[in-house]
């Protein structure tokens, strides 16, 4: 898979994230990938009754913004979580 | 390569929010009909059961439903963000079509996301703040 590719799909669920860091070119894209796991690990906060609920669309929309940034090949950080890094 | 077109960020967040519009309108109003009793228990907070103290979503499901009853003051007490964000939607619609329907600006800029998101959160923290003060003294 190219960059680009391997960008778009990391955001694509848990089974997309697996696919993109195992087939895909994983020195290139790896601003997208940690930013997708860091938006998947936050959104899994969201099974959390009540306050999971607001945190649930403050991160569908964190995802929205980088899965666009993703498939129109830039590298711009979400707010807030974006600083993250987990893959070095 | 075939070059892909430029998606803008503030069109599909526009386009998003003319498909959540009405049926969260209608599940808004239905949730008034029907009264606070029947759903709202299904949304109680297992966090305040659990730690015994609000979580920062507290108040979240009376908001809405004083929202669509149409006492805004209530609402805007039990949680601010649900005032806050409507206010914030509206702004982002109304910004999208000034900007790219009614301005004479042949450059159209796009409308900023994260600082709608800056103030959202931010809201949803300071109300929590205050809560918990109210809450503790």
């Amino acid at each position: 898979m190219d960059k680009r590719t391997t960008d778009i799909v990391a955001y694509l669920t848990w089974i997309g994230f697996l696919i993109a860091i195992l087939s895909g070119d994983k020195e290139a894209s790896k601003f997208h990938l940690n930013q997708a796991l860091v938006i998947m690990l936050f959104g899994l906060l969201s099974i959390i009754p009540c306050v999971g609920y607001v945190w649930g669309i403050v991160v569908l929309v964190f995802w929205v913004m980088g899965l666009i940034s993703a498939i129109n090949g830039e590298e711009k950080e979400v707010p807030v979580i974006g600083k993250i890094k987990l893959i070095k | 390569m075939k070059k892909m077109k430029y998606i803008r960020m503030d069109t599909v967040f526009f386009c998003m929010g003319w498909v959540v519009l009405l049926p969260s309108v209608l599940i808004g109003f239905w949730f008034a009909a029907s009264g606070y009793q029947q759903i709202g228990d299904l949304f109680a907070c297992r966090f305040m059961e659990i730690c015994k103290f609000p979580c920062p979503g507290c108040g979240g499901t009376r908001a809405v439903y004083y929202l669509f009853s149409g006492d805004f003051r209530k609402s805007f007490l039990y949680h601010p963000c649900v005032i806050i964000g409507l206010l914030e939607y509206l702004c982002f619609m109304i910004t999208y079509v000034f900007r790219n329907y009614l301005s004479k600006k042949t450059l159209v800029k796009e409308v900023r996301i994260s600082y709608y998101m800056y103030i959202f959160i931010g809201v949803i923290l300071l109300q929590w703040i205050l809560k918990l003060i109210y809450y503790f003294n």
